[in-house]
């Protein structure tokens, strides 16, 4: 029992050194941002507040879906078009997640490529249903990391195995 | 709080017999080339843990948890990078498999528990270390029931998470030094169930979530541990009613509780090693 606590108190101090916490690595807050940016998109029907999400994106963010461009205007009008939505009563179901997520980072710019699933829908209809692949670039902003752009396409089927 | 009062974490040497140690046939002989340990590749994410880890032979000395028992085929344990779930948190976690026979200890989970317990700046910073340290090990011996349970396929009535928590705790216990380091789980249970308070008044998915898992919310699991602990020595340990960590009512029958469920679980082992 001394071995194992002994081992226990050296796994505290050796995540306690600068730069081994995960907490503290770059790539690690970027697959969060991401994770998160889309949660946020998930739970907007429950936080009716279109603030949860747009915090995720940089002031000057451009974004390029199926080849229509989303500006950092367009995004803000579009959210704030669903917070009235919602606080009108109108029904909204999202259901979204983001998998794959793979990061990497070089100063302060980020860059991460992720797989997201998506069906959304309103009063019955469908809005948007199906799986995306999604190239975001990220900004440090402080301590915090921000969707500048990205870039998703519709994927059908099953990526090609890498050779 | 709760924990305030009785937080004096002074481990002053660690001759730890432990209870795993008790003569029966199933366990007492160490069964060091039972345990297999394995560090699989991970992300770059855990690159620097994972090679430190490995250096230190972390794993290696955790194993001490497990290497008391004769188990009756390899187990392996095992650190692995658990990647993140579904809302975006991290998939902070510890299990037992019992298909590989195996005991994953998430990198993820390790720094979940730092996480919390270096947030707790009103302490200094060796006794957040001890905390952890508690923490972790009661994890790792949490396991190590389950681990019992699966592998001597011990018949568990009701819920097996509250017998992993009693096995792990009736090891504590049995060391000297144990119930100081027991601080460390109850602290963990005091911090999460303050967080699933945040929860149950936010959202009732998370509520519904909370009552749904297999574990027992985490103030069960804080007075139960509690209770063994003041049962196995009253006392000794007065100050968990004083302190407020046992109600006065429930008290009186810890002892009788604890030595039931130790006894339990030495006829359950010396049964299945014979």
């Amino acid at each position: 029992m001394k071995r194992l606590f002994l081992a226990c108190l050296s796994i505290w101090a050796l995540i306690a050194l600068p730069g081994v916490a995960v907490a503290e690595s770059d790539e690690a807050a970027i697959v969060r941002t991401i994770m998160e940016s889309v949660n946020a998109f998930a739970n907007f029907p429950q936080t009716k507040d279109h603030q949860t999400v747009a915090r995720f994106y940089s002031k000057d963010y451009f974004g390029i879906q199926d080849g229509a461009v989303m500006s950092r205007s367009l995004l803000d009008k579009q959210l704030a078009d669903m917070e009235k939505m919602l606080k009108d009563e109108i029904p909204m179901t999202i259901k979204a997640s983001a998998s794959n997520v793979r990061a990497e980072s070089s100063g302060v710019m980020g860059w991460a490529t992720y797989d997201v699933s998506i069906d959304w829908d309103s009063s019955g209809l469908p809005i948007v249903k199906g799986n995306e692949k999604c190239t975001s670039l990220l900004r440090k902003a402080g301590t915090q990391w921000q969707i500048q752009h990205d870039h998703c396409s519709s994927s059908k089927g099953q990526p090609e195995k890498a050779t | 709080m709760w924990l305030t009062k009785t937080s004096k974490l002074v481990v002053v040497g660690m001759g730890l017999a432990t209870w795993l140690f008790i003569g029966s046939a199933g366990i007492g002989q160490a069964g060091q080339s039972q345990i297999v340990i394995a560090y699989p590749p991970v992300s770059n994410l855990y690159m620097q843990q994972r090679q430190l880890w490995m250096q230190n032979r972390l794993l290696e000395d955790l194993s001490e948890a497990l290497v008391p028992i004769k188990w009756p085929r390899q187990l392996t344990l095992m650190a692995v990078e658990c990647g993140f779930l579904a809302n975006g948190q991290p998939n902070a976690n510890a299990f037992y498999n019992p298909q590989q026979h195996s005991i994953t200890l998430c990198y993820e989970f390790a720094d979940y528990l730092f996480q919390m317990f270096s947030q707790q700046t009103q302490l200094p910073q060796n006794q957040q270390g001890l905390l952890f340290s508690g923490a972790l090990m009661f994890t790792i011996l949490h396991e190590a029931g389950h681990a019992v349970i699966g592998e001597f396929n011990i018949p568990a009535i009701g819920r097996e998470e509250d017998a992993a928590d009693q096995f792990a705790t009736i090891a504590f216990v049995a060391d000297p030094n144990g119930a100081q380091l027991l601080m460390g789980p109850l602290w963990w249970f005091q911090l999460s169930s303050q967080q699933s308070k945040n929860f149950l008044g936010f959202d009732t998915r998370d509520a519904i979530r909370l009552y749904s898992d297999e574990h027992g919310v985490d103030e069960q699991r804080f007075y139960n541990i509690s209770c063994l602990l003041y049962g196995s020595n009253p006392s000794a340990h007065q100050d968990v009613i004083a302190s407020g960590m046992l109600t006065p009512e429930r008290a009186p029958r810890c002892a009788s509780e604890y030595q039931k469920i130790r006894r339990s679980w030495e006829l359950l082992l010396t049964q299945k090693g014979s």
